[in-house]
């Protein structure tokens, strides 16, 4: 039923590892891609000409920067952003420079997912925090993301599930896990089990991710239990 | 004391400028429940704003206790605004803390230590009748309720002022009765000063000693309740307070309008006119309501065409000392 080379990868492990990198590649690049891309999403909340600190100026041009990161397609970016791995993490092969090139790539999108979860936030509630005499900068942590944190993770997974999918191209260019074993076992190689096998295993992870994050999204969100 | 002087506001849009406040002159002294009274527009959200400077006046001077908050510096308004209480028509409670963590809220902002933070919490919840509620999250709450953790919040830094904004405005009849209890109660028992600012004349009514009448970004009328609402110069007081139904075909000439300004609507007025005067009057309107307790109200009488009659009429009244206009 299977292919004998589908038996071999699973026999050798490459399968599981694959897996794994996959997971790995996904979360790491993830995590590094809200701490540039929270900051970042909230800065372009809070100094737009509505928000709590309007910074004209410095809003329009970080939202250019955002944009145009935003809207070089990622293989692309990804190839330009290569030189740059070099420097930052000393290579630009493997996994360590398809990490990099993730973050890059997902922090703008995150900066904007994070934005419009903030942008969420009642107005009157900022304003009776501004009643009570908060500080701008308070606003932001006792207000600002408190209230915006179920949206917040809710958008965190689909930034998640974005990051996966990016990662299964970064096979293409020397990364590894699902994507690269689909690409170069089972497309190059004629194997068209291995793409189906691959596919199905990305399509169970992305399951997984989106049901634990639905459950904590709806256990963290006060305003429905 | 609260002083606004001169304040004008101007909102500057892409169809040119608004002036939502021109030249307003308050005084608001300690311990009043002082009403702002007008339609919605009219300017009086821009003004209660203005009071604690979340929107700053374009001209003019906003003093609380003789200090110019227009002058102060941010950090210093920070603080000031904390001895101003404020509740709004929306509740705006945090929908991610519980009833206690949102009381908690301005103390924790204010740099008070969590426990006397929460003593004082519970004290607070204890005075606005929810205690048994404290770990409750404001989604599970009702709009009454909403509105007095909101209260218990807004006192928690011990403000000498509250202002509120609409505060019963998404609230049914009986639960805006309850509320305006509650603001009482804080007033006579706390000697918080408070700011009712309502498109509805019952409440001002209800609970206010002083009320200012606001008509497109001007004082239209100030002065104690009893006198603004027994005798409403302005024509948009007169609207305000005076229901539409008093507004009177045109074609009815002899009509009168008598005030009742306490003790003398005791007595049988228009039975015994009738009866010593022997002269038919037609009751077109009348309407009382209970101001501090005096009985205070409006009606209008058809009265006979000659001249002779009506002189009776308006002899009579004079000599009883009851206050009437002529109508038409």
């Amino acid at each position: 039923m299977f292919s004998d080379m589908l038996v071999s990868l699973v026999e050798k492990g490459i399968l599981q590892m694959g897996i794994w990198e996959t997971i790995y590649m996904t979360l790491i690049s993830t995590f590094f891609a809200y701490v540039l891309g929270l900051p970042l999403g909230i800065l372009l909340c809070v100094t737009d000409k509505e928000g709590i600190y309007p910074i004209t100026a410095l809003n329009k041009i970080l939202g250019v920067i955002v944009n145009i990161f935003r809207s070089i397609p990622f293989i692309l970016l990804m190839i330009a952003v290569l030189p740059a791995a070099k420097i930052v993490v000393g290579t630009s092969m493997g996994n360590r420079a398809m990490i990099f090139t993730l973050i890059i790539a997902a922090a703008p999108y995150v900066a904007r997912m994070v934005e419009s979860s903030v942008k969420e936030v009642d107005k009157g509630i900022i304003e009776a925090a501004h009643s009570m005499g908060t500080p701008s900068f308070k606003i932001i942590y006792k207000v600002l993301i408190p209230e915006a944190k179920p949206s917040l993770i809710t958008g965190g997974i689909i930034s998640m599930v974005t990051i996966l999918g990016y990662s299964a191209m970064a096979g293409t260019i020397g990364g590894t896990g699902l994507g690269q074993i689909a690409i170069s076992y089972g497309y190059q190689r004629f194997q068209n089990d291995i793409i189906w096998v691959c596919v199905i295993l990305t399509i169970i992870i992305v399951q997984i991710i989106q049901e634990i994050g639905n459950r904590v999204a709806r256990k963290t969100d006060k305003r429905i239990n | 004391m609260i002083e606004l002087r001169n304040i004008t506001k101007v909102f500057k849009t892409l169809n040119g400028d608004i002036a939502a406040l021109k030249d307003i002159n308050l005084t608001i002294k300690d311990g009043e429940i002082f009403g702002i009274i007008g339609l919605s527009g009219a300017g009086k959200s821009t003004l209660v704003r203005c009071i604690n400077l979340l929107e700053k006046p374009t001209l003019g001077e906003v003093l609380i206790d003789g200090c110019n908050l227009c002058e102060v510096s941010k950090k210093e308004l920070l603080k000031i605004r904390r001895s101003i209480g404020m509740i709004f028509q929306g509740f705006n409670l945090l929908e991610q803390r519980n009833v206690l963590k949102n009381v908690c809220y301005p103390m924790e902002i204010a740099g008070i230590n969590k426990k006397d933070a929460i003593e004082r919490a519970r004290e607070l919840l204890e005075l606005v009748g929810l205690s048994d509620r404290e770990k409750s999250y404001p989604s599970q709450l009702s709009g009454g309720q909403k509105q007095r953790v909101a209260i218990a919040r807004a006192l928690a830094t011990k403000p000498q002022y509250l202002l509120c904004d609409e505060a019963t405005s998404a609230l049914d009849p009986s639960t805006t009765e309850q509320i305006l209890d509650l603001l009482k109660h804080i007033n006579k028992t706390l000697g918080v000063t408070i700011i009712v600012i309502t498109h509805e004349m019952k409440i001002v009514e209800k609970v206010c000693d002083m009320v200012a009448v606001i008509d497109k970004g001007q004082i239209a009328e100030k002065g104690n309740v009893k006198d603004v609402f027994s005798n409403p110069q302005s024509e948009i007081a007169k609207g305000l307070i005076l229901p539409k139904r008093t507004v009177l075909p045109e074609n009815r000439k002899n009509t009168i309008r008598i005030i009742f300004d306490g003790e003398k609507t005791i007595k049988p007025l228009i039975s015994d006119m009738i009866l010593s005067l022997k002269l038919p009057v037609n009751i077109m309107f009348a309407d009382t309501t209970d101001i501090e307790g005096i009985s205070r109200g409006h009606m209008i009488l058809e009265i006979p065409e000659n001249t002779e009659d009506s002189e009776k009429i308006f002899n009579w009244l004079e000599e009883k000392e009851i206050t009437y206009y002529k109508e038409g």
